[in-house]
């Protein structure tokens, strides 16, 4: 009788689980995020120990970004003065917020002018690059200054570095060697780093954006912009084995894209905006840019 | 002048010099190495002597122990086995078994010589009867003597030793010597033995091998052969060593020398006139001649020694001929007085090698003078010097038996002569004018003759002499002929050059003299015979060369057959055989005639046809009538003139006969090949039938079929020639029916030929759908005839028609436009089937059954594929599965034992489609989702079929069944839920299952239910845990969908519990697993729900409360759990907590003292629980492998040493030096406490350890590196190295095999 009773007890708290998940408002996305977050955030733990005792001096940092830098810069096509005016206009607000950072180095910001890069990513030693498909889809300066901050703080927070030296130990690179360096590809850098990294960089890039003097909403805004996207990107397989396969080939290609789920991000901003008492009816700013076209001749 | 005056005349003082030191030396050498061979034997003799005193004195201690401790004292001499050979005594070893003791096997090596010595050695002390163990010993010998010449010899010796040894100094009686003593002893051992049976000591067992040690001269006895040790083997392999570092490194260094000095000649000595270098020179090659001649008569140094004479001649020769031809040391004037001096240190080399007899020293000796006839010949008549050294080579090969030695030789001569040439016609002599032709070609004669009569002379002692002969002999007349080739001016006369040669070599073969030596014979004969047959493509062409070697080749034959001579007869079956071999080739444009052009050849094919008839009289009538004259190699050839017999009458015929009747002439010959087969048996006639069956067959399809024309075109020619090749098939395949050594196989080729183009005619000339039926038709009628003529062939073809009549329905019939076309054929080829399935095989034939099975299945097929054609897509799965459930029914009625089996491929099929296509559908039927609806049809008939269908082999194979639906069940949950929900309906219906399963005690279910609940934990994974709260959410999907999952797993565990908690695979219970499942599941969500920091506490929170289960529930398992969440929490507090998070923020790795603190707390405060804990296990109630891994035994260990870990890095980190090391010391102190209050031993050391990290905290290592450096070597000194190599290599020789 006992068993009976206990039997239907656990069927019917399991059935009100199963309407209550039926009839959840967003379709979950199937995905070995939960793994791979956990194997992230155990590998960046696991490194951190040995990357404090091997840490690499900050003009060493430097001169390995530059290298990096020079490299991808020179691979890319050559800008049209929109886009020069767009990459000064990022310097400047990149620049503002710079200004705060804990670590004194030479941060300087770049536009990758392709549209369907919806992606931002720091280089050691200082080098912020900006996708313009990321750039297209803000509507302030505030949410431009905030995704600056997030990479500026990756770099202050020797995220990039630890990866450099991580991808140097893997691939036996001897840094101080200019093509070694040139091996690293810039996906590694566009992969994003394990969830605490990101949620660091989220908490003290939203930081430093305000101490620039920007709205703490441009992080809303921003934050609550990227879970639309993600929840437009999510894809379903059709079988259990294309899941299977589709998780296997997701958890495999993307390890470091441990990058947390955009409303726990957002869930975090709010929590930073509540505790640091940041000001939330500061007015956003928009866009401001200035170029001038000119035909060349004189 | 002068110079050239003085340089002659220091040379020829330094020639003097060496030259009457060397005789001196000589001499002194050998009065020296006599000398030293007496002292050498005196010292051996002495040797061996001294090796027999010791010998010995040896044996009388041992046997003197022996007697003084007969039988405690032998295993003390077990130890000495191992080293030396063993002397058994075995009548000791079986006699303590209580056996019967074998002879002693003491050999009359043993004593004799022992005696002797003694008496030799004390003549006049006889031993003192107070030393009985002298006395013994000597008796000992003596009785050993005895025991192996008497019949007695199963007396024991250890008891003899015995005797004597009590009877000390007794003295025997006078007038019996010790063998009659001993034959006493014996007679009264046998006579005591029954009564009074052995009693082993209570130390005897310990002697079940004793043995003494024996000197190396007592290796006659019986002792086991020593294992060779690892360096033994090594030692076996040091001759290359020494070969290399003794042999080769002598020669190649002092050939570096030497090029050494020629460069030092040449480039360096810069300030040296030319004389004085030629002096210096020389005076090197004296000294290493010197030092040579000096070395070699030392056995240790003889090596190297003979290299240092190769070497100081070779250089000696050198600066002789520098003097003239090198300019920074040229001397003199006159190219023909170098000649001169030149060969005569050359033939002074020679003269003074061949002291040495060593064909190396004087092949190098001949290596130099022929190289100065290479460089100094001006006119063909200086060739002449290299006939006389050829003569000097070929007498001294046949005096001293260097067959070698003449190899060189002829190598030398024609490589000499051809240099001669090459430098006068770099392009060859051919168009060019050569005035010197004559000289040449007499020279080269006079060198192959000379060659060839020394070849003649030879005796010939070892067979590898006869070897080193042969290849003398080949190299002399293929060196010969190159040579004149290269110097052939006049084409024309190569015929009867090569012409004279090879009958100069067959006449030198048929000599007397050479037909002492058979190999010599046989060698010339056959050189000579090709040169002959070689000789004629020079003059005649075309049909005439086959012609002549048809001619010669029937010639040798015949005259082998009637010398009975088998190298003629070879020659002739092998010149035959080459000869048919170019007739097929000249005849094989037939085939490229025949691809354009039908005409016929009748002369060539006469002219073949005759051919064929020549080749099968040698094959089928020559050798039957003189069968004792053809061996084995004999025979084979005259198999190959059958099969060129074949080959031509293949072509013959081929000629004659065109198109369609090509086929028909073939199979005609085939007839005749098999007739032959038959009354001749032969089957080398049968495999050429073979080859042309498949001619003959292929030729039919290809050419009689006429591929090109279908129905409803008629060809006449393919309705004629098509059944006579039938006819001719089936008829060959009756005549080898008849013969009775032939297995089945040709006869089952030609039959199936026959059928497949009666097969082949009925596809051409009937229409395209009704071909199924025809053949079908046709099977059937092979089926009876073959059950008529008891003929299993014919039932084979039928099956084969039986598949192509599946193929053709399925191909053609099935697209048919018509349904009277698709349903007919279809069904009416099925009914067939069906029907014939009992009768399509033989009466009693093993393949009976299978046959009818195939022809069921067949039909089976045919429908459901009928099926796939014509039904709904999505309805194809259910209809399978109820033909499947139909077919077990009607075996459930009829008992049709391969039905079931059908059933299983339907019911698979009808899986395989639901999976493919019914659970992506989308459709609906009348409102109702048919994915569902299909897809529950098809499971509910695999849960029926799981009960209906016949599976007799095993009844839990129809478990298959159950799994296949559960599996489909589980896919449309998968289908029909949202991604977040189906780890949850996976977890319900696992436990549905599970339900079911414990309710129908079906094991097999239950494992699906493990199944489903495994997916269900795993898949949480994967969804689940990704899940964020919504907006508007008060719960976390988390939690509302995992906690559920987690409660599952506790409920089924607690049913397992409950449930007798017997093994479901094997010995293995799945309850802990799902125990893992349902922590696992919380610890999850408490990692994704908890902040980061604090999942350390969580999880130590967590671990406190399995802990308390352990102890209120008395399971293990949670312990286990306990256990292993430790483990995460320190990896996690040290990786995460202390080395993790910020380097900047508060927040950050500087500030989490309380996480880490709570973390600890909650750690210790299961301490006093893991003590009750340690209580109850202390019993051995731990029995898993994983409960052993984790030491559950003493699970207190777990809960102190991990905070104690974790406090331990956290002061190290998070705090400044000064304090860490108080803190360590606060902390090492507080352990210590806490050691000394619950008695923990491991505490008490920790704490002591904390303090010791106290005292050593700074350790400093410095680093250093090596670097290394190269050295340039020259070529003197790289010489000289390997020389040096070479002496060491001699000089310690015994002490590196010692150090291998």
């Amino acid at each position: 009788m006992k068993h009976t009773l206990a039997l239907v007890l656990i069927l019917l708290f399991a059935g009100g689980a199963l309407y209550l998940a039926q009839h959840r408002k967003r379709q979950d996305a199937v995905s070995a995020n939960a793994v791979v977050d956990m194997a992230a955030d155990w590998q960046r733990d696991m490194t951190r120990a040995p990357m404090q005792f091997t840490r690499i001096s900050d003009e060493q940092e430097t001169q390995i970004g530059d290298k990096l830098a020079l490299q991808y810069v020179s691979a890319l096509p050559e800008k049209s003065a929109e886009a020069r005016a767009t990459e000064q206009y990022v310097n400047e607000v990149g620049g503002r917020v710079a200004a705060h950072a804990k670590r004194k180095l030479n941060y300087r910001f770049h536009l990758i002018g392709d549209a369907n890069l919806i992606n931002a990513f720091a280089l050691p030693g200082g080098h912020v690059f900006i996708g313009q498909g990321l750039l297209d889809q803000m509507t302030s300066e505030d949410e431009l200054a905030f995704i600056l901050g997030h990479e500026l703080e990756h770099i202050d927070h020797y995220h990039a570095v630890e990866r450099v030296q991580i991808e140097a130990k893997l691939k036996s690179l001897n840094l101080d060697i200019v093509a070694a360096v040139a091996e690293i590809p810039m996906s590694l850098w566009q992969a994003g780093y394990s969830k605490d990294q990101e949620f660091e960089a989220d908490r003290e890039g939203l930081r430093i954006a305000v101490a620039a003097g920007y709205s703490p909403q441009g992080a809303v805004k921003m934050t609550e912009r990227l879970e639309k996207l993600q929840r437009e990107y999510v894809i379903h397989a059709e079988t259990p084995t294309g899941e299977l396969s589709q998780v296997a080939i997701d958890g495999l290609t993307g390890y470091f894209r441990s990058h947390p789920l955009s409303s726990e991000r957002l869930e975090q901003v709010n929590m930073v905006i509540a505790q640091d008492h940041l000001a939330k009816d500061q007015p956003l700013k928009p866009f401001h840019i200035e170029y001038e076209v000119t035909s060349g001749e004189k | 002048m002068d110079d050239s005056f003085l340089v002659l005349l220091a040379i020829g003082a330094l020639l003097a010099i060496p030259t009457i030191a060397i005789i001196a030396l000589v001499r002194t050498g050998r009065l020296r190495r006599r000398l030293e061979e007496a002292s050498s034997d005196f010292g051996d003799k002495i040797n061996d002597l001294k090796g027999e005193i010791v010998g010995l004195r040896r044996d009388l201690s041992q046997l003197s122990r022996r007697v003084d401790q007969p039988v405690a004292v032998a295993p003390q001499t077990a130890p000495v086995k191992a080293s030396v050979p063993e002397l058994r005594i075995e009548p000791a070893i079986h006699h303590a078994e209580g056996a019967a003791p074998p002879p002693l096997k003491l050999q009359a090596a043993l004593v004799p010589e022992p005696l002797v010595f003694l008496k030799q050695s004390t003549p006049s002390a006889p031993p003192p009867l107070s030393k009985p163990e002298v006395v013994v010993v000597h008796d000992k010998q003596i009785a050993s003597a005895v025991v192996d010449t008497a019949p007695a010899a199963a007396a024991n010796e250890e008891e003899w030793l015995q005797y004597i040894a009590k009877r000390g100094a007794t003295l025997r009686k006078p007038g019996t010597s010790i063998k009659d003593e001993y034959e006493q002893f014996v007679a009264a051992r046998a006579a005591r033995q029954p009564e009074t049976p052995h009693v082993a000591a209570p130390a005897m067992p310990a002697l079940t091998a004793p043995s003494i040690a024996a000197p190396p001269r007592f290796a006659s006895f019986e002792a086991a052969p020593p294992r060779k040790s690892f360096a033994e083997r090594l030692r076996t392999t040091l001759p290359l060593e020494e070969l290399l570092g003794m042999n080769l490194f002598a020669k190649i260094g002092i050939v570096l020398l030497v090029l050494g000095f020629a460069l030092g000649g040449k480039l360096a000595l810069v300030s040296m006139g030319p004389a004085a270098r030629v002096a210096l020179i020389y005076a090197a090659s004296v000294a290493l001649l010197i030092g040579g001649i000096w070395l070699e008569r030392k056995e240790r140094y003889r090596i190297v020694g003979r290299a240092g004479i190769g070497g100081g001649w070779a250089t000696l020769f050198f600066t002789t001929y520098a003097m003239y031809h090198v300019p920074a040391m040229t001397v003199m004037a006159s190219n023909t007085l170098n000649c001169v001096l030149m060969l005569g240190v050359a033939i002074a080399m020679v003269a003074h090698t061949l002291r040495y007899k060593s064909q190396v020293v004087t092949g190098l000796a001949f290596l130099l003078a022929f190289s100065t006839i290479a460089l100094s010949q001006d006119s063909v008549y200086a060739l002449s010097a290299g006939v006389i050294l050829a003569a000097g080579i070929v007498a001294i090969a046949l005096r001293m038996g260097w067959f070698e030695l003449e190899v060189f030789g002829i190598l030398a001569s024609y490589a000499n002569h051809f240099y001669w040439l090459y430098r006068l016609f770099p392009d060859g002599v051919a168009g060019h004018q050569f005035p010197q032709f004559w000289p040449s070609a007499i020279i080269l004669i006079f060198y192959w003759a000379i060659f060839r009569v020394s070849y003649i002379v030879r005796t010939i002692r070892l067979r590898r002499d006869e070897s080193i002969s042969t290849i003398a002999a080949l190299l002399n007349t293929m060196l010969l002929g190159a040579v004149m080739k290269f110097q052939s001016t006049r084409p024309e006369l190569a015929f009867y050059g090569i012409l004279a040669i090879g009958v100069a070599e067959f006449i030198f073969g048929q000599l007397p003299i050479t037909r002492r030596r058979r190999p010599a014979f046989v060698l010339l004969t056959v050189i000579g015979t090709l040169l002959i047959f070689a000789s004629v493509p020079f003059k005649f062409s075309g049909n005439n060369i086959a012609l002549f070697w048809m001619i010669a080749a029937e010639v040798l034959l015949i005259a082998g057959i009637q010398q009975k001579e088998i190298l003629f007869r070879r020659l002739g079956l092998i010149a035959g055989f080459v000869t048919g071999l170019l007739v097929v080739y000249e005849a094989w444009g037939i085939i490229d005639f025949r691809q354009h052009s039908n005409l016929p050849r009748i002369q060539d094919g006469i002219l073949l046809l005759t051919c064929s008839v020549l080749f099968y009289w040698n094959a089928l009538f020559i050798r039957r009538k003189w069968s004792s004259l053809f061996d084995s190699f004999g025979g084979a050839l005259a198999m190959c003139h059958s099969y060129i017999g074949g080959a031509t009458a293949f072509l013959g015929l081929w000629c004659i006969f065109t198109g369609d009747w090509t086929a028909v002439s073939w199979a005609a010959l085939l007839l005749g090949l098999t007739l032959g087969t038959k009354y001749l048996d032969d089957n080398h006639l049968l495999a050429q039938g073979a080859l042309l069956f498949v001619a003959a067959w292929y030729t039919s399809v290809v050419v009689n079929c006429h591929l090109d024309d279908f129905y409803p075109h008629h060809i006449a020619t393919r309705l004629i020639t098509l059944p006579i090749l039938a006819l001719i098939f089936y008829i060959a395949a009756w005549t080898l029916s008849a013969a009775k050594d032939l297995g089945p196989h040709p006869r089952r080729l030609v039959l199936w030929a026959g059928t497949s183009l009666i097969a082949l005619l009925a596809w051409f000339e009937v229409a395209p759908v009704w071909v199924a039926p025809v053949w079908m038709a046709l099977a059937a009628a092979l089926y009876l005839i073959a059950r008529r003529i008891k003929l299993p062939d014919f039932a084979y073809q039928g099956y084969v028609l039986s598949v192509a009549v599946g193929a053709q329905l399925i191909a053609v019939n099935l697209y048919a436009q018509n349904s009277l076309e698709r349903y007919l054929p279809f069904i009416g080829c099925a009914a067939a089937f069906y029907a014939i399935s009992r009768f399509c095989a033989l009466q009693g034939a093993p393949y009976r059954r299978p046959a009818a099975w195939m022809h069921t299945w067949a039909a089976t097929a045919l429908i459901a594929a009928l099926a796939w054609n014509e039904s709904p897509q999505l309805w194809l799965a259910a209809i399978w599965a109820v033909f499947a459930l139909a077919l077990a029914v009607i075996d459930r009625i009829f008992d049709v034992e391969e039905l079931p089996y059908q059933a299983h491929v339907l019911a698979l099929l009808a899986v395989l489609r639901a999976v493919t296509l019914n659970l992506y559908a989308q459709d609906q039927w009348r409102g109702v989702d048919l994915r569902l609806l299909t897809v529950s049809i098809v499971v509910a008939v695999l849960y029926t079929l799981a009960r209906w269908v016949r599976i007799p082999e095993s009844v839990s194979a129809r478990h298959v069944y159950t799994w296949a639906g559960s599996g489909l069940a589980a896919w449309l949950l998968w289908s029909e839920l949202q991604p977040i929900s189906v780890a949850l309906g996976m977890a319900v219906f696992g436990l549905v299952l599970f339900e079911l399963g414990t309710w129908w005690q079906q094991k097999q279910i239950r494992l699906q239910a493990y199944a489903a609940l495994t997916a269900a934990f795993a898949r949480i994974f994967f969804v689940n845990l990704t899940a964020a709260t919504l907006p508007g959410e008060s719960i976390s999907p988390r939690i509302y969908t995992i906690v559920p999952i987690a409660l599952i797993f506790f409920f089924v565990w607690t049913q397992l519990q409950s449930d007798k908690a017997k093994p479901e695979i094997g010995r293995w219970s799945p309850s802990d697993l799902i125990a893992f499942f349902g922590s696992g599941s919380i610890v999850a969500v408490l990692y994704f729900e908890t902040p980061v920091e604090w999942i350390v506490v969580a999880w130590a929170a967590l671990t406190l409360v399995l802990v308390i289960a352990t102890w209120a529930l008395n399971k293990e398992v949670f312990l286990q759990q306990a256990v292993l969440l430790t483990v995460g929490i320190v990896g996690r507090g040290i990786a995460h907590n202390i080395f993790g998070g910020s380097y900047f923020s508060a927040g950050g790795w500087r500030g989490n003292f309380a996480v880490l603190s709570i973390a600890s707390a909650l750690l210790f405060a299961a301490l006093p629980i893991a003590f009750q804990l340690r209580k109850r296990y202390a019993d051995g109630r731990v029995v898993s492998l994983l409960g052993r891994y984790l030491a559950l035994k003493r699970p207190e260990q777990w809960f102190f040493f991990a905070p104690v870990v974790l406090i331990s890095m956290m002061i190290a980190v998070k705090m400044n030096p000064g304090i860490m090391t108080l803190s360590w010391g606060i902390e090492g102190v507080a352990v210590i406490l806490l050691g000394l209050l619950v008695s923990q031993r491991s505490y008490r050391i920790t704490g002591l350890s904390l303090l010791l990290l106290c005292v050593g905290k700074i350790v400093c290592l410095d680093a250093w590196r090596l670097s290394d450096t190269d050295r340039y070597i020259t070529f003197i000194v790289l010489g000289a190295s390997l020389f040096l190599v070479s002496m060491l290599y001699s000089k310690y020789r015994e002490t590196v095999r010692r150090l291998l």
